[in-house]
């Protein structure tokens, strides 16, 4: 390109799709209510901490044959802007080349580790590999990005389906240094069966961001949100909220999730 | 930005706002969508083509954008206006729809890589060579904007690209005034050492 920024020039939409796309959605008799509208907001709490903070949890050991990764992203039933994290299953290449990183052959056979989760999932750098797998007879060990452990918290029960780990972790600073431009949270939950969806979003003054869905495969649920903080003055409160549904689309009770609902003073980003 | 548009009622020209017609769709009146379809269609439609890249894709955001509209419109879950026009809120809607439509298209696009393409595919007729004309060039600018942070990518496109107003862009974008401003000439002045160009909204005739 040379002496402007040529964009080209702007189009009306040809005639026929207009007529098309608003007999289309008139004709919508029924209004489309995704079952996440009946879901309770969850009033935000404050806290002090403005770091990226990530919940883990561990892995479900009655839970293994879940894992089996789907050939594509699942499909996704929630609320009209919602945004897909889970972009689908790690290739065998993929994990393959995740595995060299606990140091593991990935030429030798792999029929001795057992993956309870191996999925692509939305970052704000692209997506990032996530993996929950089983050494028997040594430790569960997860890794998502740069970022890996082997706590195991306890199995989630009826009465707490959804279990993370006491103990948050800086994520921004375990996976996304180099980039001090996001503000991540996320986090690695251990679910019972009854457990269809977690979504999460940042609540911003200008109003919320899409929720972000995450899917559970094999016992467990990673989530992920995130912002530029330049976007946002430094102080300007946000705040970040999950929630979470069962299969009938029913809310779970918010207070058993792990992360309360909290208020994120952004650290950084332009004063101007 | 003042929308006005003109309707014929009983013989007499009558100007209703963005914001009466917003009013009158908060209650699920079909008439007031189909008034700020028209209305902003295709300032939504080109705004989603300059996000995409794709003419295509900027149709299928236009679908989706007023699709969710109507939804909340008969769900009851639109607020009345603040601004005195609907298209800020419009683009903030659409580019919601584009970040979900690239991510599948993105997700299409890997699994089309897989497949050998088809000698039949090209269509050389000259509205669609004219189109992919359009995206190719389009896609240069998004190359060359992928090195601005997101908060400038979006005054660019809302401000300069958009025409919105500062005040506009700033209630789209949830953020002061001043902050667009910042935004705006930061933005410019990356943009402008990226391309040793303008920024300014110079089109193809």
């Amino acid at each position: 390109m040379s002496g402007t920024v040529l964009l080209p020039a702007e189009r009306k939409l040809p005639t026929h799709r207009r007529d098309q796309i608003l007999r289309s959605i008139l004709s919508d008799e029924e209004p489309v209510r995704s079952t996440t509208r009946r879901a309770r907001w969850i009033a935000p709490i404050a806290v002090a901490s403005v770091a990226a903070l990530v919940a883990v949890g561990a892995i479900a050991l009655a839970d293994r044959d879940a894992g089996a990764p789907s050939d594509s992203p699942p499909a996704v039933t929630t609320s009209d802007d919602a945004v897909p994290l889970d972009l689908g299953p790690l290739s065998q290449a993929e994990i393959g080349s995740e595995l060299e990183t606990f140091g593991i052959d990935a030429s030798e056979p792999l029929d001795r580790y057992e993956f309870f989760f191996a999925r692509r999932i939305d970052g704000p750098d692209g997506p990032i590999p996530v993996i929950v797998m089983s050494t028997p007879p040594g430790p569960y060990v997860y890794k998502a990005g740069d970022l890996r452990g082997n706590s195991v918290p306890d199995a989630p029960t009826a009465q707490r389906p959804i279990r993370g780990m006491d103990m948050p972790l800086d994520l921004a600073q375990a996976v996304y240094t180099g980039t001090p431009d996001y503000w991540k949270a996320a986090g690695l939950y251990r679910v019972a069966e009854s457990v269809d969806r977690v979504e999460v979003r940042v609540g911003t003054p200008g109003g919320p961001e899409p929720w972000r869905v995450a899917t559970p495969h094999g016992g467990f649920v990673f989530w992920a949100t995130w912002f530029e903080t330049a976007d946002y003055e430094s102080g300007t409160e946000l705040t970040l909220e999950l929630r979470a549904f069962d299969a009938d689309g029913e809310p779970i009770d918010p207070g058993l999730i792990p992360d309360p609902p909290r208020t994120i003073t952004v650290p950084g980003g332009s004063n101007s | 930005m003042h929308e006005k548009r003109t309707t014929q009622r009983e013989g007499s020209v009558v100007a209703e706002s963005d914001q009466a017609t917003w009013s009158r769709l908060c209650v699920g009146d079909p008439e007031a969508l189909t008034a700020i379809y028209e209305r902003h269609v295709d300032t939504v439609y080109n705004f989603a083509f300059r996000r995409t890249a794709s003419w295509s894709v900027a149709e299928d955001a236009v679908q989706a954008t007023f699709s969710t509209l109507w939804r909340r419109a008969r769900g009851g879950g639109l607020s009345p206006l603040r601004l005195t026009s609907a298209r800020p809120l419009l683009l903030t809607m659409a580019g919601h729809e584009c970040a979900n439509l690239l991510r599948s298209q993105r997700r299409r696009a890997r699994l089309l890589h897989r497949l050998r393409p088809s000698p039949d595919a090209a269509d050389h007729a000259p509205r669609v060579a004219e189109r992919v004309d359009d995206e190719r060039q389009m896609s240069e600018v998004r190359r060359a904007m992928r090195d601005l942070p997101r908060s400038q990518r979006e005054a660019i496109e809302l401000v300069v690209w958009a025409e919105l107003s500062i005040a506009e862009a700033a209630e789209a974008l949830g953020v002061a005034d001043g902050t667009v401003k910042s935004r705006l000439s930061r933005g410019r002045k990356r943009l402008e050492t990226l391309l040793g160009t303008p920024v300014d909204k110079e089109r193809e005739a």
